[in-house]
């Protein structure tokens, strides 16, 4: 059964991340995500992606405080994904585009912003390696990072002291950050210098 | 421990503020010459901040399980649809085993029907199936000249009768000898068709008349003074014609041209 969500009740449910919600937006909002990314020869892993990126980037968004909707979410996912996508390509294949899109943001009122989309791509690209990690490497980062003490981590990992800990996370992390960089598509937005 | 490592745990506690003023200050000279180690470190910071905002990490591992469950919700599995191919062919071939089982027992309902079954050729002219159908069904002389005359309306090439059997075999005059055309002429739509005769005893006018098989007259021109006339059927729709020369009273010759 879908259910009917206002507009309100969908965007405090992507800020809590609920599942149903997540669901309807996916069943309504998905195929339009689709259909951009596919009239420029896209694939469906493209629109996936496109999909994904421009939640969280909306989801970025609405932490901040002072940010407020001035269309609706279907509205505004649109303008976000048409300008990942184009974006995307223009980096791809260099292309130029006309000036009507433009014309449409602005009426969409989203204001596109360069960083938070290479923000929310690089995020992809970082979650996508580290979901792929072992499970006590995903564990024991999130513990140190969350600033759990060192000692505690240890016990809930029944390794033998707080050293070991630091050895493994630094081991850790060096594992994900050879997994980041040796991904190709890291290249594409990694290069700082 | 080898000197990679050493570096990624020196990188690691710069990140994590766990390095003396001395040794930040190192490595920050070490950084400002080396654009491999800046890059690292800053890739660390992000991998961080990454790793600590769990609230967005757990939002898009929501999102990919939502496109994945839909994803495998429409997967069709291989045997499936094998299986899905099998049941549609043997259900086709049981239709199409009806339909002749069907046709068999009702196979003068189906000659006797006005529906085309298939086509014969007669006399070099394709016949339409109508007529050889009628042709079987209707024996008598008179049914079979009205399945003819029938049969003219309907397709342009069908031989008209009265005509078909003098094509190429009337020369009554001898005074006008056709050179061209043939007595049977087969051609193309856009072509130029010549006419050509000589006079035997003189200068004797000529006319040419053409009809379709329908027996309509397309074309009579009289009194022809030339011995060379061109018909162009340049605009001249696809069938059979008859072209009727005569020279005064006499009939010279009667002739086929069938256009395609």
């Amino acid at each position: 059964m879908i259910l009917l969500y206002t507009n309100e009740w969908l965007v405090k449910g992507l800020c809590s991340g609920k599942k149903s919600c997540i669901n309807f937006i996916y069943q309504e909002y998905f195929p339009m995500v689709r259909s951009i990314v596919n009239a420029q020869n896209g694939s469906e892993e493209d629109a996936e992606d496109i999909f994904h990126d421009g939640l969280i980037i909306i989801y970025n968004r609405l932490r901040k405080k002072e940010f407020t909707f001035q269309s609706s979410l279907k509205t505004y996912l649109f303008s976000v994904c048409r300008n990942i996508w184009r974006r995307r390509l223009e980096r791809k294949y260099r292309l130029l585009y006309g000036t009507d899109s433009v014309a449409n943001e602005a009426e969409a009122s989203y204001s596109p912003d360069v960083n938070e989309e290479v923000e929310a791509e690089k995020f992809r690209l970082y979650k996508k390696h580290f979901m792929e990690m072992p499970e006590f490497c995903r564990t024991l980062l999130t513990h140190y990072l969350h600033k759990t003490p060192l000692q505690e981590i240890a016990s809930i990992m029944n390794y033998k002291d707080a050293e070991y800990v630091k050895a493994r996370k630094y081991y850790c992390k060096n594992l994900l950050r050879k997994k980041i960089l040796s991904d190709p598509d890291c290249k594409q937005f990694m290069n700082y210098e | 421990m080898n000197d990679f490592l050493t570096q990624n745990q020196r990188i690691g506690r710069f990140t994590d503020k766990d390095m003396s003023a001395e040794e930040e200050t190192l490595l920050l000279a070490q950084a400002a010459h080396n654009p491999i180690l800046r890059n690292e470190l800053r890739l660390d910071q992000d991998i961080n901040d990454f790793v600590t905002d769990y609230d967005r990490i757990k939002l898009s591992e929501v999102i990919r399980r939502t496109i994945k469950n839909k994803k495998e919700k429409i997967f069709i599995p291989v045997g499936l649809k094998v299986a899905a191919s099998i049941v549609m062919v043997i259900t086709m071939a049981g239709l199409a085993g009806l339909l002749i089982h069907f046709s068999n027992q009702n196979h003068e309902y189906t000659l006797a029907s006005s529906r085309p079954l298939f086509k014969l050729k007669g006399q070099g002219l394709p016949v339409s199936s109508a007529a050889y159908k009628s042709m079987t069904v209707n024996s008598t002389p008179a049914k079979r000249r009205e399945m003819i005359q029938n049969n003219i309306s309907n397709d342009p090439y069908t031989p008209r009768p009265e005509y078909e059997f003098l094509v190429g075999t009337v020369t009554r005059d001898i005074s006008v000898i056709l050179i061209s055309p043939a007595s049977r002429v087969i051609c193309k739509g856009d072509s130029l068709l010549q006419f050509s005769w000589r006079w035997v005893n003189g200068c004797t006018p000529v006319n040419l008349e053409v009809t379709n098989n329908h027996g309509h007259v397309m074309l009579n021109e009289t009194q022809i003074t030339d011995v060379v006339y061109e018909l162009n059927l340049k605009h001249w729709s696809r069938g059979l014609y008859y072209y009727k020369m005569s020279a005064g009273d006499e009939l010279v010759t009667i002739g086929s041209i069938s256009i395609y």
